[in-house]
């Protein structure tokens, strides 16, 4: 009983060992993508190719599991019967690939990223942004931090009330004119002015060193005062 | 005999891209590429369906139109999973659907009244024989599996870890190739030396009838 269909008139040249060889790599999914075309359209005119095919997946099935032993018999029936169906189906196509085929695969492999993959690369990245911001925060809260230590304690509570929430209050609105004083040759600044200025270095991109400076030039001149 | 002890761990099924190759061809219309898919998965998918089916005499026909399901759905595989994770799907839903049929359909067949007379693991062990085969069928299948144990054994130590480590640890070409300490070709030579000489023994067992072809 024949059960091929669509065999060549001509007789194939069988399958060299070379051409073998390149199955066996099939059966494992390491044959170079080069070599399919060729050992395909071979293939389907070898029969001797078809039936190393079914006996290589058969070994493979027995080693892994003595209960997927089988006859060829069973196996070749199987397949008779199902080329029938088969034969009776309208044939597949999906959409051919667009001819910047690399570009699509590329495309389809980005999509088909692994999500657990995804994950563990994007911390990373996210990781080296949030790093130097909150390098940047710590190093405005040490900043802010002095500054409120050393100024005295009336204008700090008065400048909490005025400012509820850490947003700073708009100097013309806050009711008291920002004044500069000279005492015994240093010059001193209103508190008010300096806690605007720290809230507007931490929401500006300006400089974090330029802000920092401004107030360890600010606390030198204080502490002589003291 | 060590292969025995590897056999009960599971293999890697960690190249889901394994079959992509094929898949690709046959969704530019390679029929004998899907062919090729079948010869590879016919038997999982049967055992798989057995276990769910307990008329034996419907688990070809479910098998067979699971994969009649799987050429029809091709073109929509993305290739999120595995090709045999996707089959296996298709072939539980198939199962599960057949078993709905058969509660709705009277005409059971004698396999599945007899399954159903007798539950116990007894009855289910005596109905092993599955698809209509005969006991020579079955006593063949265990000859086959005899012969490659047979074969594996047989082969030099070299050939035997090549495919042991491909074909039941599931491991690639590169990952044998680093265990071994050899470079990837000759991980590919040995895995085909191996599995020319399992299958020159197996060859007088897997003689089909006159004029049958693959």
């Amino acid at each position: 009983m024949s059960i091929e269909s669509g065999q060549s008139a001509g007789k194939p040249r069988g399958f060299s060992h070379d051409e073998h060889e390149q199955l066996s790599a099939l059966v494992d999914g390491e044959l170079e993508p080069t070599a399919l075309t060729g050992l395909l359209s071979q293939w389907r005119d070898d029969e001797g190719a078809r039936s190393r095919w079914h006996g290589y997946q058969l070994i493979g099935d027995v080693l892994r599991s003595e209960d997927l032993a089988s006859t060829a018999r069973h196996d070749l029936d199987f397949l008779a019967s199902l080329r029938l169906k088969l034969a009776a189906e309208p044939v597949v196509l999906a959409p051919s690939p667009a001819p910047h085929s690399h570009l699509q695969s590329q495309s389809q492999a980005a999509q088909e990223i692994d999500p657990s993959k995804v994950t563990r690369l994007m911390p990373r990245r996210w990781s080296r942004w949030s790093a130097s911001a909150a390098m940047a925060a710590g190093l405005a809260v040490l900043v802010v931090g002095t500054v409120n230590l050393m100024r005295p304690a009336a204008p700090s509570a008065e400048l909490a009330t005025a400012a509820p929430g850490n947003v700073p209050a708009p100097l013309q609105t806050s009711g008291l004119e920002p004044s500069v004083q000279v005492i015994s040759g240093s010059l001193i600044r209103d508190a008010r002015l300096d806690s605007y200025l720290a809230a507007h270095q931490q929401l500006s991109g300006g400089s974090m060193l330029g802000g920092h400076a401004a107030y360890v030039r600010r606390a030198a001149a204080d502490m002589p005062a003291r | 005999m060590a292969h025995h002890t590897w056999r009960h761990r599971p293999a890697r099924m960690n190249a889901p891209d394994a079959d992509a190759p094929l898949i690709e061809r046959v969704k530019l219309g390679d029929v004998k590429a899907f062919e090729m898919l079948v010869v590879k998965y016919q038997r999982r998918i049967e055992r798989l369906i057995g276990r769910m089916v307990r008329d034996v005499d419907l688990v070809p026909d479910i098998a067979q139109e699971t994969f009649i399901r799987a050429y029809r759905a091709i073109p929509q595989f993305r290739g999120d999973s595995a090709f045999y994770t996707w089959l296996y799907r298709i072939a539980v839903n198939t199962a599960k659907k057949a078993l709905v049929e058969l509660k709705r359909d009277p005409l059971v067949t004698d396999s599945a009244r007899a399954s159903r007379d007798d539950d116990d693991e007894t009855s289910r062990a005596e109905n092993e024989l599955t698809d209509g085969e005969t006991p020579e069928a079955v006593l063949a299948s265990k000859q086959v599996a005899a012969t490659v144990n047979a074969a594996i054994e047989a082969l030099s130590e070299d050939l035997r870890q090549a495919i042991t480590l491909r074909e039941i640890e599931g491991l690639s070409y590169e990952e044998i190739a680093d265990l071994m300490n050899c470079p990837i070709g000759t991980v590919r030579s040995r895995i085909f030396r191996a599995r020319e000489a399992i299958a020159l023994r197996l060859k007088p067992l897997l003689g089909t009838r006159d004029g049958a072809r693959w």
